[in-house]
C-alpha cells in the first residue's frame, strides 16, 4: 500500500486540475472519509478535482502509472460505501464536472457531465415539455455520474424504470486512461452486445463516467396520489400484491410503518398519519388526465377489500406534497430517536411481502434492536432502517447480526440483497449469498478485463477470492 | 472412442441426433446435433468439447440466420429438449422457463391471467424464449414498455468451459454484482450456451387501438413521425412501413394502450397534435403482427438505426433505393429494410447511402455467399477489443462459434 503521495505526484496532479483542485491537507480530506454510509471511514491520500474528460482522462493514466488506487466519487450520497476510499487511494471527484452539455428536444436526448446534480437536470429540461424519469430519494443531491455507477432507482421507478432503461450512451475513461464511448441513441443497429448495460451499475469498478447521454420523458399531464390507513404491514402488503396484479400501473406504490409514522409524527416533519396505524400506503398514478380518477378509485377499492381503515385523496399540489410527506421525510425524522441509523436495502418478489415484514419485526425483537420501514413496496425493493448508536459496541454488533439475518431471509424468499443502493463495501460479505464462487470468479474476470491494473475502486462490489471482505 | 461414442457417454443416447435436415444458413450441415436436457447436461457437453478440442455452435432450435463454416471439429447444440415453463407467478408478474420452450406457449401460459410479454420483433411468435432472449430485439413495442433488456430478469447459462452461471434472479431491481445478465441478452450465444429465462410479464392492456395515417410517399412521413415522437404523450408504438396491410401505400401505424378513456384522451391529444384525424383500424391484432414483420421478410436485410430528427433524410435515402418492404420504428428511428435481389448491388448502395447519412447500418440476413456479410456488424475498435476480452472471460477456449471472430 501507497502511504503518501511523492511532492512530484502532488506536483503534476496540480499541472493537470490546477493546483485550487487537488486536496491533501488532512482536515480538508476529512469529508471525503465516507459516503452516506458513515460507520466506514478511511482518509485518501488526495481528492482530485478535474473538469473534462481530459483531465479524468490524464488523472487515471498518471496515477495508473505510479500504481496509486482512484475511487471515483459523485455527490457522496451512495448508502453502501461505494465511494469510500481505499487506504492509499486517491479520490477523484466529479463535482466540478457539472454542466448540462446539451438538451436535444426533437430527439428527446440529454447529454450532461457526471457532477450534473439528478434534480437540476428535470428542472433544465422542464421548459421543453420534458424530464428525467429515475428519482432516487436523494435526487436533489445525487449526482448523475453516481446514478450511472449505482444504477439508481427511485420511488417512480416502478412505472419507468431504473437508470439504465434511459442511459443511452457514455463516454468513459477506463482504468487506463483510455477515453471510451459506449453505446449511443442512434447505434441500436450495430449489432453489439450491450456493453453500456454492463457499464451501469459498476459501481465504479470498470471506468469513470465523464459524459452520460439520457433519453428524456415527456412531461405528465396529470397525477393522482392517494394514501392508505392500515392496521397492520401485512394488510398493506396485501393490498399492493392486488393491485400490482389487478393490471394498474401506479407510478409509485411506497410504505411506511408503524415506527416510521411515530418517528415522523414526532418529528418537525409531522405529516399528519394516525400514529395508531400499522401502515401507510402512498400510491400515485400519473399520466393522461382523463382515467387518473378511475385508476385512484380502482387503487383505493384494493385497499378497501385488504382492511384499509381510511383512504386521504390528494386533489392540489399542496395536499400530494403533504400525502408524501410522511415518506420523504422519514429518514430525516428518525434521527430523533436514534444517533445512528442503517438504511437497508433489499428486493423480494412482491407476494412475499407480507411475511418477510412480519419476519423482519421478529428479528428486531429477537435483537433487541429498534426497525423502521420505508420502502418501494411496488417492486417489493423494502429498506428496513435499523436504528442504534454507534458508541455501544454490543449494539453494533446486534446490527451486523440483524442485518445478515435480513439479507439471508430475503435471498430465502427468492429475493437478492440490494434492489439500488449497490454492494459498495457493505454488501460485499453477502455476495455469497445470492452467487456462487463460480459467479464470483465470473464477476472478477470481467472487471478485470476493463481494468487490468485493478486500480479502479478496488475493495469494492466482490470478495476476493481469499474470502477477504474488509 | 470415437465422437459418437464420446457424446453419447457424456450425455446419453437420446441427446445425439444427426445433423440431416438441420439446415443452418452458409450450407454448414454439423456432423452432429446434440441436445442437452438442462444446464448439467449442456455443461459436461461443453467441459467434454473443452477437453476435446471440438467447437460447439448453439443453434437454439435451428432459427439462426448468420452464415456459418468451420474447417474444424464441430457439433451444433440444440435447446430443443430444453422445453417447458418451469415457474410462472403470475401475481409477481415472472415467468421462468427453459430456453428451447415457443414463445407461443409463454404467451400461451400467460393468456389466462390476462398477461403478456410485449415485444413484437418480426416473427416473434415462431422462435424460442431462448432465441428471444439471446437476440433480444424488443420490437417497436420498446417505446412504451421499454426494451427486452430491461425486463429479463434472471436467466441460467453454460459458459464456453462448462460452468454454470445463475445471473440475475427472479425480483425486477436487482443491483447484487456487475450485471453480466446484461451481456447474455443480446449476446448472440457469444459468452455462453442460455439454458433458462426469467422474464417479467405485464398486464394485457384493457384497450389496444391501432391508428393509421396514409401517405402518398415515405418521405411525406418524415414531419408527422418527428411529430409523433415529440408529441406530449408516448404511443406504445408508432411505425412506418412501405406498404399498410389495408392498402398498398406506406403509412404511419400508431398503438395506443391503456384504459378505455385514457386511450380515447390520448388519441385526442395525438391527433391535436399532429393536426388531423388518424383512422382506427378493426382487426388490430393481424394488422399489428403484419406492420411488425414488415423490413424483415426477404432475402436481404439491413438493420438501420440513426436520430428521430434526421428520419427525413434517411425516408428519402430509403425512397429511393428499390427496396420490398421497410418498416421503421418512427420513435426510436431504428428498423429493417428489406431487399428481394439476390446480388445485393440495391442493398449495397443503400447500405452506402445510408452511411454517408450519419446512420448506423448492418446487414441481418442475406444469401449466405453475400460479400455483404463483412458488414454484420459495425463495432468500434474499442467494443471489438472488450469483445475480444470478455469472450476469453467466458470462453478462454475459444470453444462457442468456433470460427466467429
Amino acid at each position: 500500500m501507497i502511504r503518501s503521495l511523492s511532492p512530484d505526484v502532488i506536483a503534476r496532479l496540480r499541472d493537470i486540475v490546477g493546483a485550487r483542485n487537488v486536496i491533501s491537507e488532512p482536515d480538508r480530506l476529512v469529508v471525503y472519509e465516507s459516503d452516506g454510509l458513515t460507520a466506514y471511514r478511511v482518509s485518501p491520500l488526495a481528492v482530485v478535482l478535474p473538469a473534462s474528460t481530459e483531465e479524468v482522462s490524464a488523472v487515471v493514466s498518471l496515477l495508473g502509472r505510479e500504481g496509486v488506487a482512484v475511487i471515483p466519487r459523485g455527490a457522496g450520497t451512495g448508502l453502501s460505501g461505494g465511494a469510500l476510499p481505499t487506504a492509499g487511494g486517491v479520490v477523484v471527484g466529479t463535482a466540478r464536472m457539472n454542466r448540462i452539455l446539451s438538451i436535444d428536444e426533437a430527439d428527446r436526448l440529454a447529454r450532461v457531465q457526471p457532477g450534473v446534480i439528478n434534480s437540476r437536470l428535470t428542472t433544465a429540461t422542464e421548459p421543453y415539455g420534458l424530464y428525467y424519469a429515475p428519482d432516487p430519494s436523494s435526487q436533489s443531491t445525487c449526482t448523475l455520474g453516481g446514478n450511472v455507477a449505482e444504477n439508481s432507482g427511485g420511488p417512480h421507478c416502478l412505472k419507468y424504470g431504473v437508470t439504465s432503461r434511459y442511459v443511452t450512451g457514455l463516454t468513459v475513461v477506463m482504468g487506463d486512461g483510455r477515453v471510451v464511448e459506449l453505446g449511443g441513441a442512434h447505434r441500436w443497429a450495430a449489432g453489439t452486445p450491450d456493453f453500456l448495460g454492463l457499464f451501469v451499475g459498476s459501481e465504479g469498478c470498470f471506468g469513470i463516467a465523464t459524459e452520460i447521454e439520457v433519453r428524456l420523458l415527456p412531461l405528465t399531464e396529470g397525477v393522482r396520489t392517494i394514501l392508505g390507513i392500515f392496521e397492520t404491514m401485512e394488510a398493506a402488503g396485501r393490498a399492493v400484491t392486488e393491485i400490482i396484479g389487478s393490471g394498474l400501473m401506479p407510478a409509485a406504490v411506497e410504505i411506511v410503518d408503524k415506527a416510521t409514522i411515530e418517528a415522523v409524527e414526532a418529528s418537525v416533519f409531522a405529516a399528519g398519519y394516525p400514529t395508531d396505524a400499522g401502515a401507510a400506503l402512498v400510491i400515485e398514478f400519473d399520466g393522461t388526465e382523463a382515467g387518473l380518477d378511475e385508476e385512484a378509485e380502482a387503487a383505493a377499492r384494493c385497499c378497501r377489500a385488504n382492511g384499509a381503515r381510511e383512504i386521504r385523496s390528494a386533489s392540489t399540489e399542496e395536499e400530494r406534497v403533504a400525502l408524501w410527506k410522511g415518506r420523504k421525510k422519514a429518514f430525516g425524522a428518525m434521527g430523533r430517536i436514534a444517533p445512528d441509523l442503517l438504511v437497508q436495502d433489499a428486493t423480494v418478489p412482491r407476494t412475499r411481502l407480507p411475511e418477510v415484514l412480519a419476519r423482519i419485526t421478529e428479528i428486531g425483537e429477537e435483537y433487541d434492536l429498534k426497525i423502521a420501514n420505508v420502502f418501494h413496496a411496488g417492486d417489493g425493493n423494502l429498506h428496513p432502517n435499523i436504528l442504534f448508536d454507534r458508541n455501544d459496541q454490543d449494539e453494533v454488533d446486534r446490527v451486523e447480526a440483524a442485518s445478515k439475518a435480513i439479507m439471508t431471509l430475503c435471498v430465502q424468499v427468492g429475493g437478492t440483497i440490494t434492489g439500488e443502493h449497490g454492494v459498495g463495501v457493505d454488501k460485499r460479505q453477502y455476495m455469497t449469498l445470492v452467487h456462487n464462487e463460480t459467479e464470483l470468479d465470473m464477476l472478477r474476470r470481467v472487471r478485470r478485463v476493463f481494468d487490468p491494473s485493478g486500480l479502479l475502486n478496488p475493495g469494492k462490489v466482490v470478495p476476493d477470492p481469499d474470502g477477504a471482505v474488509a | 472412442m470415437n465422437k459418437v461414442e464420446a457424446i453419447e457417454d457424456v450425455l446419453g443416447v437420446e441427446a445425439l441426433g444427426s445433423g440431416v435436415g438441420l439446415s443452418l444458413p452458409g450450407g454448414a450441415t454439423p456432423e452432429h446435433v446434440v441436445a442437452p436436457r438442462d444446464a448439467e447436461e449442456c455443461a459436461r457437453l461443453m467441459r467434454w468439447a473443452t477437453s476435446s478440442g471440438i467447437g460447439v455452435l448453439p443453434v437454439g432450435v435451428g432459427a439462426r440466420s448468420r452464415p456459418f463454416e468451420s474447417e474444424g471439429r464441430w457439433v451444433a447444440l440444440s435447446t430443443e429438449r430444453m422445453d417447458g415453463i418451469e415457474t410462472y407467478e403470475a401475481a409477481d408478474l415472472t415467468l421462468t422457463a427453459a430456453a428451447g420452450t415457443p414463445m407461443a406457449d409463454v404467451a400461451a401460459a400467460m393468456r389466462p391471467h390476462k398477461q403478456w410479454a410485449p415485444f413484437d420483433p418480426p416473427r416473434v411468435g415462431e422462435g424460442t424464449i431462448g432465441g428471444f432472449v439471446s437476440v433480444a430485439d424488443s420490437g417497436p413495442l420498446w417505446a412504451g414498455y421499454g426494451e427486452v433488456r430491461n425486463h429479463v430478469l434472471g436467466a441460467t447459462i453454460v459458459t464456453g468451459d462448462g460452468r454454470i452461471l445463475r445471473l440475475g434472479g427472479r425480483v425486477v431491481k436487482n443491483v447484487a454484482g456487475f450485471d453480466l445478465l446484461k451481456l447474455v441478452v443480446g449476446g448472440r450465444g457469444s459468452f455462453g450456451v442460455v439454458t433458462s429465462v426469467c422474464i417479467r410479464a405485464f398486464p394485457e392492456p384493457i384497450e389496444d387501438r391501432v391508428l393509421v395515417l396514409a401517405s402518398a410517399s415515405l418521405p411525406e412521413l418524415a414531419g408527422p413521425a418527428l411529430q409523433v415522437a415529440t408529441a406530449p404523450i408516448v404511443p406504445v408504438s408508432s411505425v412506418i412501413v412501405d406498404r399498410l396491410p389495408t392498402s398498398d401505400t406506406p403509412g404511419l401505424v400508431i398503438r395506443l394502450h391503456g384504459s378505455r378513456v385514457t386511450v380515447d384522451a390520448d388519441q385526442r391529444r395525438l391527433e391535436a397534435h399532429l393536426g388531423l384525424k388518424l383512422a382506427t383500424i378493426d382487426n388490430r391484432a393481424t394488422f399489428a403482427a403484419e406492420v411488425s414483420n414488415r423490413g424483415a421478410s426477404d432475402d436481404i436485410v439491413i438493420r438501420v438505426s440513426t436520430l428521430p430528427s434526421l428520419l427525413g433524410g434517411l425516408l428519402g435515402v430509403v425512397d429511393g433505393a428499390g427496396a420490398s418492404s421497410v418498416g421503421l420504428d418512427a420513435y426510436g428511428a431504428r428498423g429493417r429494410v428489406s431487399f428481394s435481389e439476390s446480388e445485393g448491388s440495391q442493398a449495397a448502395r443503400f447500405l452506402d447511402a445510408a452511411s454517408a447519412l450519419g446512420a448506423t447500418v448492418a446487414v441481418e440476413s442475406a444469401p449466405h455467399t453475400s460479400p455483404l456479410w463483412a458488414r454484420a456488424d459495425e463495432k468500434t475498435s474499442h467494443e471489438a477489443e472488450l469483445m475480444d476480452g470478455l469472450r476469453r472471460a467466458f470462453d478462454p477456449e475459444g470453444v462457442l462459434w468456433p470460427t466467429r471472430s
